[in-house]
């Protein structure tokens, strides 16, 4: 007993590389248009001084990269993948990477609330000592996550500075921000930003 | 049967593993986290390469759980293609749409491309009906093979996945500055593997096509065979006519000679011994007769049958018992007794060979009215007959056993309808059969064709 196929095997295998082909072509000519950049921006002058304080809001890796950069940058850095408004006690620049990824023990939402209510109380602190706020996203995450988006938003208006990593479907983040904003396409072209910070 | 026991398990464990492996999974993709970040502090690039090894197979089981379901429920399910194809597009969707609303992690565009390619593949495949491993390998090497891709840093952003974590493997790979390296690895991982899903593919074909030749070559042999059998029978009808047409004629020399001593002896004696041997003679054309021409009928009691049948019949093998239930005895019959007879004893020769292997083998046989008709049942309860064959073994040339020629229960068939009669089977494998023969009550008249 033999199930009769529902169209000829060469017409499947044509389809199917259609199918990929279109895809690929599709996305390639959409991202293509998204990444065209007017070169990126660095900041006029240092607003921030040693040492950073480097924390992910979200606890995704992307804080630990960010700070990587700045040891490169032979920095005086801090990581604290939860650091909470203590940890701000002789920091001279705080920076808020932004990048969820949630641990599967607890609620989702209730992680979720725990990282905003840190975030709500670290840019508190830092307002209070005085401290710059450097707000960095390196995905397209708040655009495409509501638990990012939220924690990106809540931050948005109390940085001095925001830098993100991406095409331009993220300069849409930024709308009703008027401070520093710099956008790079590639990961690794973020250190002359993350420079520009402190020299 | 074992196979479909088997079938059914492991479609319950996938089934299992697609309800419950996406809070696993993600436990899994956390603690992979964990390892890139410690890669990360120690420096050392290659452990990311491991986290991308070790990456592949965290959803894989369960995006195939949900996979091998969705297809195996758009295979089976018993409605319309339209609205199968749509259900199962749903399910597919449902099930992503799940994922997103509980771990936020969009995987919806990598989950429909693949249910695209797959739904294309099937379309395309000539199958075998019991196809399901081969299909849930290929599921395997698809899911595989785009899983692979998925850490391509310039194609992950392709699938608009998030919350996956792929995207933070091509993120530790650009920091790493190999994210050129890992998009030419993931793209030759895809491309292999794609390439051997789509010989599975069309190996599958082919043995599929191989399977339907050889299939109808079978059947065409059992034709072939079954006409052989059935010129070999006319032939052998056709030697036994010759040979008992020519019994006539030394019948012929003896009842003309015993007539004519009858003419030349006066002893009374020798006279009533010569009129014997001419009634013997007489009774044996008459049974010629019957043997060969089919409509000869004559007026027979049941009682007269069975006690014709009982004389020729005997168990074979020790143990084995014979029942007599007989019933309605006087009734009469209209039948060609010799060929009657005979069918009967080839029904209870079957019956005995059924049994043959039983310490307790028994055969009962029961006459009983029903109707118009005179039931003629045989009952064992020996080794039975599997429902799949039962409408086969009244075919000419079929038989189960080795060096059998497959024409006794086909000649039964042919005796009964030949006098207006049927026959009703019963059979359980293992448990037993009863077959039933009918036949019309009935006798001579003034109208009745000899």
């Amino acid at each position: 007993m033999v199930n009769k196929a529902k169209m000829r095997l060469w017409l499947m295998l044509g389809l199917t590389f259609l199918v990929l082909a279109s895809w690929f072509i599709l996305n390639i000519i959409h991202f293509k248009s998204l990444s065209s950049t007017r070169g990126f921006s660095s900041l006029p002058r240092p607003i921030g001084r040693e040492p950073v304080l480097v924390t992910t809001i979200g606890q995704g890796i992307d804080g630990l990269l960010v700070s990587e950069y700045f040891r490169d940058l032979h920095a005086f850095t801090a990581f604290r993948q939860k650091a909470d408004v203590d940890d701000l006690q002789g920091i001279a620049t705080l920076v808020l990477v932004i990048g969820t990824e949630f641990t599967t023990e607890q609620e989702v939402y209730k992680q979720f609330q725990e990282e905003l209510s840190r975030e709500q109380r670290l840019i508190a602190k830092a307002k209070e000592l005085q401290i710059p706020i450097v707000l960095v996203c390196l995905r397209n995450y708040p655009n495409q996550n509501r638990y990012d988006r939220a924690l990106f938003t809540n931050a948005l208006l109390a940085s001095d500075y925001v830098l993100l990593v991406g095409n331009r479907s993220m300069d849409k983040l930024v709308n009703g921000y008027y401070g520093y904003y710099t956008r790079v396409l590639r990961f690794r072209d973020l250190k002359v930003p993350l420079n520009s910070i402190l020299r | 049967m074992k196979q479909k026991i088997l079938k059914k398990v492991f479609l319950v464990i996938f089934i299992v593993a697609a309800l419950l492996l996406p809070h696993e999974a993600t436990t899994m993709a956390r603690l992979t986290d964990r390892f890139i970040i410690d890669s990360v502090w120690e420096g050392q690039s290659s452990k990311v390469f491991q986290a991308v090894l070790i990456g592949t197979g965290y959803y894989l089981m369960r995006d195939l759980g949900a996979l091998i379901f969705i297809f195996y429920f758009f295979e089976t399910a018993k409605i319309k293609s339209v609205l199968k194809t749509f259900l199962a597009f749903l399910l597919l969707i449902s099930f992503y749409g799940y994922l997103y609303y509980k771990f936020q992690i969009g995987d919806f565009v990598f989950g429909i491309l693949i249910g695209c390619v797959l739904f294309l593949l099937f379309s395309g495949l000539k199958t075998p009906a019991n196809i399901f491993w081969s299909k849930s390998f290929l599921v395997l090497q698809v899911l595989l093979a785009f899983s692979w891709l998925k850490y391509s840093p310039f194609i992950n952003k392709f699938f608009y996945s998030f919350g996956t974590p792929a995207e933070e493997v091509s993120l530790v790979a650009q920091f790493y500055e190999a994210d050129t390296a890992l998009n030419w690895i993931t793209v030759i991982m895809f491309f292999i593997i794609m390439l051997t899903a789509l010989i599975s593919t069309l190996l599958i074909s082919i043995y599929s096509t191989q399977m339907e030749i050889m299939a109808r070559q079978k059947e065409n042999e059992l034709e072939v065979e079954r006409y052989r059998l059935q010129v070999q029978e006319a032939r052998v009808f056709q030697e036994l006519h010759s040979l008992v047409h020519d019994l006539k004629t030394p019948l012929m020399t003896i009842q003309g000679l015993s007539s004519l001593i009858g003419l030349m002896v006066d002893s009374p004696k020798l006279q009533e011994y010569v009129q014997k041997i001419e009634q013997a003679v007489e009774n044996v054309n008459k049974m010629i007769s019957e043997i060969l021409y089919d409509d000869v009928r004559k007026t027979i009691t049941v009682e007269e049958l069975i006690n014709y049948v009982r004389a020729h019949v005997f168990p074979k093998y020790t143990g084995q018992g014979i029942f007599f239930e007989l019933l309605d005895q006087k009734e009469k019959l209209l039948i060609n007794h010799i060929r009657v007879a005979r069918s009967l004893i080839n029904v209870i020769e079957n019956a005995f060979a059924a049994t043959a292997n039983k310490p307790d083998g028994k055969v009962t046989i029961k006459t009983y009215k029903q109707g118009n008709y005179i039931c003629f049942e045989i009952a064992d309860n020996g080794v039975g007959i599997p429902q799949e064959i039962q409408e086969e073994i009244w075919t000419w040339g079929f038989s189960l056993k080795e060096k059998k020629s497959g024409l006794g229960l086909p000649f039964v068939k042919r005796v009964v309808e030949n006098h207006n009669g049927y026959i009703e089977l019963y059979s359980e494998v293992n448990k037993g059969t009863t077959v039933k023969i009918f036949l019309p009550v009935g006798e001579w008249n003034e109208g009745t064709h000899n």
